[in-house]
């Protein structure tokens, strides 16, 4: 077993509050668990079978898990149209505490927004206990994703 | 029988449509998601234009159902009601059950256990 160098020990004691982003700005948001894929929605549905089984994993039930699957296929869904050619959709992961927090991002072009006025967005947010957009980092827009466990 | 010759077994979801006796039956069978509503639309479009008397969508085999899934559920619920068509859902699994519930759509639809309950009404 490998013992986490110093410096990401300490990154990853934070990630409890992934929303705040690392030294490397919203790209490099360290989380335990991190699926890279080509912002492609073809390739969506690996995500969010990631998201579930993590969720499946950490106890949530059948329903819960149907519902951070979902809210995960939704907030890839809103920005891989965004993502720049060529660019990556990242999603973090980070279960702690009974509950699994989200944070999905792509690189965007200077100016590019997240619009909260959709159906989408409004399913997104009845799906999860909180969901923020994260547009603090010019260079990659995101959306923070969180489930508790409903049972304790 | 009108029977989609351009589908194939590779595609996240298959659509197969059925007339007879003025009812229309699409059963899906997959992921209803951004990639695969698009295609859905146009056919689900399609029948309503041939107004039938029943549309009914039977998504036994629907695996999951995103928001652009729900939304087309809406599109297709109004557009039915303008066109005078009943249209009814067959579904009784989570997948489809849990989103329709979780975001309150469950009332708005005629929910059946099975194709045969749908389209006796």
């Amino acid at each position: 077993m490998q013992t986490p160098e110093p410096q990401q020990r300490d990154r990853s004691s934070t990630a409890t509050d992934p929303g705040a982003g690392g030294p490397g700005g919203l790209a490099e948001t360290p989380t335990p668990v991190e699926v890279r894929v080509h912002a492609d929605p073809a390739l969506i549905p690996s995500v969010r079978a990631v998201a579930a089984d993590l969720a499946a994993r950490a106890d949530f039930d059948l329903d819960a898990v149907s519902d951070l699957r979902m809210a995960v296929d939704e907030a890839c869904s809103a920005l891989v149209p965004l993502a720049r050619e060529g660019g990556q959709l990242r999603c973090g992961f980070a279960m702690a505490d009974g509950r699994i927090d989200v944070i999905c991002r792509v690189p965007v072009s200077d100016g590019a927004t997240l619009r909260q006025d959709t159906f989408g967005w409004r399913v997104l947010t009845t799906l999860t206990d909180d969901a923020q957009v994260l547009d603090a980092d010019p260079e990659w827009l995101g959306i923070h994703l969180r489930k508790q466990r409903l049972n304790p | 029988m009108a029977t989609d010759d351009d589908l194939t077994a590779e595609d996240p979801l298959g659509v197969d449509v059925q007339r007879s006796n003025g009812a229309s039956v699409i059963r899906l069978a997959g992921e209803i998601d951004m990639l695969t509503t698009p295609a859905l639309r146009a056919k689900v479009n399609e029948e309503l234009q041939g107004k039938p008397s029943v549309l009914v969508l039977d998504m036994l085999s629907v695996e999951f159902l995103g928001s652009s899934g729900l939304a087309l559920l809406v599109e297709a619920l109004d557009e039915s009601r303008n066109r005078d068509v009943a249209l009814r859902l067959v579904a009784n699994s989570r997948p489809v059950s849990r989103p329709l519930q979780a975001t309150g759509l469950t009332d708005l639809f005629a929910l059946y256990p099975s194709v045969e309950a749908a389209l006796a009404g």
